[in-house]
């Protein structure tokens, strides 16, 4: 167990506030992928492993950070399991978890099929 | 301490150490959470939002500390009302930012968890991290060291299994430790992606982190249910189940109850010998209680098996299968559930509410869920059918009241998704709709304890809500239709014969205050085909529906003492231009039918819709709505019955 | 774009100006880090934030002249991040003593400290140079029969780990107990 530290209240270092931390999480590059060779994620067959290469340029990267914050990082093993039904959502899976995305968000993520 | 002072909360200075729980949906927080503060717990709203606020408290060691179980969220860059409230909380202006923080990860989800933990660690509160589900991680032939994962993040961690007391009690020890807990000296970097997948890859690394294998328990189950052709059939047999258990599990022991309390009413009107006493404990008493219990099997079996779909994790896989379909109306797979869920009963649907992540969904859900067949409507249903259908009528060999009855079902379903399609457009417009997203829980076996603890919450509730309504309802009903009290000489001199108890009996009715209200209010109800004894009724039934059936016997049964409540169907109109003609003709039954299937008749569902949505608004737009609806619904099918026979 | 390898900072218990950046990949050498690219390479400049940077195999030591980390902690970490990603242009002098007698003090005093204490043991860092490491028992591991191959296997095999150097352990019965030889500045006293 790490050793207990001191509460350190040096000026407002650490003590930032949700406000400022949400405003530079905003700021986050999740990795946009711009080569040729990848597919978007919704595009994968069934049961198809592959390698996560990174996000497509949009004007809002909100829905992208929110991929990101569910796992869905450059670089992570990707398995597209089986789409429902009625052809929407998909479920994924995605380090040892298993996600359900509709096609459009999918899509937003470009992956590197093995 | 001077600088601690500014964030001090009103807990802390009455001496509770506030602390709270972060973690993603899905991670055990709250059943950690429940086990934590035991059955204390008191959930209200945060103030102005569709968000629940769950506060429980906990004793150790002589330490009084209070916990609040926020809710799950991915991220502190919130993109739902749910972590906003999150985000909220744990600012710094915050009167309710908690002197410590527990976060809680998956330990089968770890890299997920990690990032959360990593934002959570820019705050500078002191933070413990605990670890759930190591069992399964265990299971899945994955493995972690809990130590070295401390000495990597920089704050204490400490794993804890479902069932587990020795560390839940380590872990209620630890929480009175706050001062040992810690702020990492320097906080990962959670505002750049790579350098965050960087971190996250190098504490797992020197936490000897195995990830787990995929569970095959699960896939293969999944490969079943989720089929696209064998998994559908399956659904549509859970759904037929459901209905069936309704009519046919839960019947006989529901005509068990009305037996016994129709023999305990017979047994009061024989012991006691003041009429009215008798009267009011046998008919408001005795009737109104036995209108809230004769509900419970119907209940009890509704809540057993939402309860069983939901621990399983098969809701889950009914909201991905049903998502496209919710997606035709705007909302998304999990609306579906909370609809499914208030078959039983709308309050518990209406709550169900909270899993939706868009408060726009969430609010046309709750907005439309009580169009949903309740169980409260069966009873009235039932007998206004029974009317309507003779017994033995069929089409093919199935039986037309059994259809009639699938049809009023369909009714409700149907009214369900245009008014959530309609409330969807309503409400949305401004800004970008919410990504969909879900996690696909893994299957498990639940623990028997959980089960019945669930049911046992929801009937218990259930009784609470809405049977101190019922009875004060029954007994007001019961009070407004034999008060004011009219003497034999007035009768007389009415020229009612006094020997005639039934004469004597109507009269008192004709006479009472409820006849007053109700002939007041009958022009409102007469296009619809309805007396002012129904409209007595329907008003009664604003309260609650089962009311409606208690009070229409208590005045058919003073009519016809004989027959008590049975011969609704001989009742005629007393006066005005249709006297003498039966009440119950088809366009009137079918309007009543109609009216019931979308009015809202509920307190404890306008009562739940306060609380949920956080303010009156919705609740009056609720009533308003639906009694317009139902009106209206009620007097076009009115008109078409009428034309169809005449 | 370059990848940055999995890093991730570990404090130090026993000396809050000190931080522990511990990498996933092998640094380029051992010893004391020279040079560096971008705001990690000013920081270690004479005058700079950074008063002492000593590499061992998978890891990196930063000291600070004042724990000041709640203020500099996240512009240094910045720097060793960006710096992560172009390891190559590190030059890093060696200085075998010094990597040494870091990694030695931190295994006994550190990694192994619950094995050793869980025993009822003391061990007590005497001397280390020219890959040999004179220490001391004390408590229960004086008369332990298996202390000779707490000495050689695992304390052997952990500072080997660490600096990939083959090394001597051995128990002497004097010598003034080397303390914290990470303190700047310190030497055998």
């Amino acid at each position: 167990m790490a050793a207990p530290l001191e509460r350190q209240f040096l000026g407002d270092a650490n003590l930032n506030d949700v406000t400022t931390i949400a405003a530079q999480l905003s700021k986050r590059s999740v990795g946009i992928c711009a080569e040729s060779d990848c597919i978007p994620m919704g595009r994968m067959r069934c049961g198809e492993c592959g390698v996560i290469a990174g996000f497509s340029e949009q004007t809002d990267m909100a829905v992208s950070r929110r991929l990101f914050d569910l796992g869905f990082a450059e670089g992570t093993q990707v398995q597209f399991v089986r789409r429902a039904p009625l052809r929407d959502p998909l479920m994924f899976r995605i380090g040892s978890s298993q996600m359900l995305l509709r096609a459009e968000e999918a899509n937003r993520i470009l992956v590197r099929i093995d | 301490m001077s600088c601690h002072d500014d964030s001090s909360s009103a807990a802390t200075l009455a001496g509770m150490r506030r602390i709270a729980l972060l973690g993603n949906p899905n991670a055990g927080k709250s059943t950690l959470f429940n086990a934590l503060s035991g059955l204390n717990a008191k959930v209200a709203n945060y103030p102005g939002v569709t968000v629940s606020k769950t506060i429980g408290s906990l004793k150790v060691a002589g330490h009084n500390l209070l916990l609040e179980d926020l809710p799950g969220c991915y991220s502190l860059e919130a993109i739902s009302p749910d972590e906003q409230v999150v985000a909220d909380t744990l600012d710094i202006g915050s009167v309710d930012r908690p002197d410590g923080l527990l976060v809680v990860m998956d330990a089968t989800s770890l890299e997920r968890s990690l990032g959360l933990l990593a934002q959570a660690q820019q705050l500078g509160l002191p933070i413990m991290a605990v670890l759930t589900f190591s069992d399964e991680l265990l299971r899945r032939s994955g493995s972690l060291d809990p130590v070295r994962l401390a000495s990597a993040v920089g704050v204490p961690v400490m794993s804890v299994t479902q069932g587990n007391r020795v560390q839940l009690d380590e872990l209620k020890h630890a929480l009175t430790k706050l001062d040992n807990w810690s702020v990492p000296v320097i906080p990962p970097p959670a505002d750049d992606g790579p350098h965050l997948r960087s971190w996250i890859a190098s504490v797992l690394d020197a936490a000897g982190y195995q990830p787990p294998a995929d569970d095959q328990r699960t896939q293969r189950i999944d490969s079943i249910l989720l089929h696209p052709v064998v998994g559908t059939v399956i659904f549509i047999l859970t759904m037929i189940v459901f209905f069936q258990v309704i009519f046919i599990v839960a019947a006989p022991l529901q005509d068990a109850i009305e037996t016994f309390f129709g023999w305990l009413a017979g047994l009061v009107r024989a012991k006691i010998g003041i009429d009215w006493l008798a009267a009011l404990i046998a008919d408001g008493v005795i009737g109104g209680a036995g209108s809230v219990l004769v509900f419970l099997p119907q209940i009890g079996l509704l809540f057993a098996m939402i309860a069983l779909l939901e621990s399983t994790g098969y809701m889950s896989r009914v909201a991905f299968l049903m998502d496209r379909v919710m997606g035709y109306i705007g909302l998304e797979g999990r609306a579906f559930v909370a609809m499914l869920s208030s078959l039983a009963c709308a309050v518990p649907g209406i709550m169900s509410t909270r899993t939706l992540p868009s408060s726009r969904d969430r609010i046309a859900t709750m907005m439309t869920a009580p169009l949903m067949t309740c169980s409260a409507r069966l009873p009235v249903y039932t007998i206004l059918i029974a009317m309507l259908v003779p017994q033995d009528a069929r089409v093919g060999f199935l039986g037309l009241q059994g259809l009639v009855m699938f049809g009023m079902y369909l009714l409700g379903a149907a009214g369900t998704m245009a008014a959530a399609w309609v409330f969807k457009r309503l409400l949305g417009g401004k800004g970008p709709a919410l990504p969909f997203y879900m996690e696909m829980p893994s299957y498990r076996l639940p623990k028997l304890g959980e089960i019945v603890r669930a049911i046992w919450e929801a009937c218990a509730g259930f009784v609470r809500r809405v049977g101190g309504i019922i009875l004060v309802l029954s007994m007001a009903m019961w009070a407004l239709l034999s008060l004011p009290l009219i003497s034999s000489e007035q009768m007389v001199s009415a020229g009612v014969d006094v020997a005639d108890e039934v004469a004597v009996a109507t009269y008192q009715i004709d006479h009472s205050a409820a006849a007053a209200v109700g002939k007041a209010v009958q022009p409102v109800f007469e296009p619809l085909g309805f007396d002012w004894r129904i409209t007595v009724g329907l008003i009664g039934a604003m309260g609650a529906r089962e009311v409606f059936v208690a009070t229409l016997g208590q005045i058919s049964s003073a009519e016809d003492p004989e027959n008590p409540g049975v011969d609704l169907g001989q009742m005629v109109w007393l006066s005005g231009p249709h006297e003498g003609e039966p009440l119950f003709t088809a366009p009137a039954t079918v309007a009543l039918l109609v009216y019931f299937a979308f009015a809202l008749q509920c307190t404890s569902t306008i009562a739940i819709l306060r609380k949920e949505s956080g303010s009156w608004k919705w609740p009056l737009i609720a009533f308003g709505y639906m009694t317009a609806l139902a009106w209206i619904t009620a007097f076009i099918a009115k008109l078409v019955v009428g034309a169809v026979i005449g | 774009m370059t990848s940055v390898p999995a890093l991730h900072a570990e404090a130090v218990p026993a000396d809050p100006s000190v931080m522990r950046w511990v990498f996933g990949n092998d640094l380029p050498a051992c010893g004391r880090l020279v040079d560096a690219p971008g705001m990690l390479g000013k920081m270690i400049e004479p005058g700079g934030l950074i008063v002492r940077a000593v590499a061992e195999r998978r890891a990196l030591w930063t000291w600070l002249a004042q724990p000041s980390w709640a203020t500099d902690g996240v512009a240094v970490r910045e720097a060793v991040y960006d710096a992560a990603a172009r390891l190559n242009d590190w030059r890093i002098e060696p200085a075998p003593d010094d990597v040494l007698a870091l990694v030695a003090a931190d295994v006994i005093d550190r990694t192994l400290e619950r094995f050793i204490a869980s025993h009822g043991g003391e061990i007590a860092l005497i001397k280390a140079c020219h890959n040999e490491v004179d220490v001391q028992l004390g408590g229960a591991c004086k008369h332990c029969p298996v202390s000779g191959m707490t000495l050689h296997g695992r304390i052997a095999h952990e500072i080997r780990e660490r600096t990939g150097e083959e090394i001597c352990v051995k128990a002497v019965t004097e010598g003034r107990r080397r303390r914290e030889p990470w303190r700047l500045g310190s030497s055998e006293r």
